[in-house]
């Protein structure tokens, strides 16, 4: 005997094998397309999956990219900063015997 | 007039036979975008894709297949390029929440199509459908929205997808178990 979740899932199960199509759009859809084929060709201007994907793609180079000019620019940097430092601490010593 | 020479006046230009092509072929390609989609409006969409790549590359088709199976393949293709599109820019909330936002625009559009002989009951339960739909993986859902909504045989499913006809059967099994364990989730949830 099922139950009544059974029942539920048999019953969607039988709807997802849907039937009853009524074609109701058929002839608007006709004269879009004809529509479409008589226009004169030129660049879609909706996204294709394709195009969105290399956008995305596009996207992480750039941040990656900045991550590595950002990372490269401080590991030059921090010789010139130990130097700085280094030079600073010595004129306060020298300061300080002054 | 044969697929082939029907084919061959649409190359030529003829308009009627386009026509006649589009009488000829429209359930099909609306039928198997419904079984991707589970509404009228991206289901039309994929109509006038499917019909405008046949009128472009219908000079291009070199009639190994079956007409009808070169449509079936463009159907399944445009469908599922659209469906991994709509899976991308769900990612991305702010875009979809300008164009798309696919849970709204589903609503709007069921609601849309209040006129196509659906009770509120009926549109609840597509939506279910859609939802678990969604979770089987491309090829098992080609191969089930083909024999099952398409009402194909193992044999044409299989030359559609080329592949064989004991895959096309594993595949259909497969969704089959996929799809009941879905929506016995849905269930579960919907009694908490």
């Amino acid at each position: 005997m099922k139950n009544e979740k059974d029942l539920w899932i048999d019953r969607l199960m039988k709807k997802s094998k849907r039937a009853d199509f009524d074609f109701e759009s058929k002839n608007d859809v006709f004269v879009k397309i004809l529509e479409r084929i008589d226009r004169p060709q030129t660049k879609s201007n909706i996204v294709t999956f394709n195009q969105f994907r290399l956008a995305g793609v596009a996207a992480i180079a750039i941040v990656a990219l900045n991550i590595a000019v950002i990372g490269f620019s401080k590991v030059q940097d921090a010789p010139n900063k130990d130097a700085k430092n280094a030079y600073e601490l010595s004129t306060y010593n020298l300061d300080l015997y002054q | 007039m044969s697929d082939k020479e029907l084919l061959e006046r649409v190359i030529l230009g003829d308009r009627k036979s386009f026509t006649a092509l589009y009488n000829k072929f429209y359930p099909q390609v609306f039928k198997t975008a419904f079984g991707y989609f589970n509404n009228n409006f991206d289901a039309d969409e994929i109509v006038q894709d499917v019909f405008i790549e046949v009128h472009r590359s219908a000079g291009k088709f070199n009639h190994k297949s079956g007409l009808s199976t070169w449509i079936y393949r463009i159907t399944v293709n445009k469908s599922l390029d659209k469906l991994r599109f709509q899976k991308s820019a769900k990612r991305f909330s702010f875009f979809s929440a300008i164009r798309f936002n696919e849970d709204n625009r589903l609503t709007e559009n069921i609601a849309d199509t209040s006129n196509h002989g659906l009770d509120a009951d009926n549109k609840e339960l597509e939506k279910i459908i859609r939802k678990a739909m969604d979770t089987l993986p491309e090829t098992q859902r080609t191969a089930f929205v083909l024999t099952q909504v398409e009402d194909l045989s193992g044999k044409e499913a299989a030359e559609i997808m080329k592949t064989t006809g004991k895959a096309v059967e594993s595949l259909i099994q497969r969704a089959k178990a996929n799809l009941r364990k879905e929506l016995g989730k849905i269930y579960d949830n919907r009694r908490k």
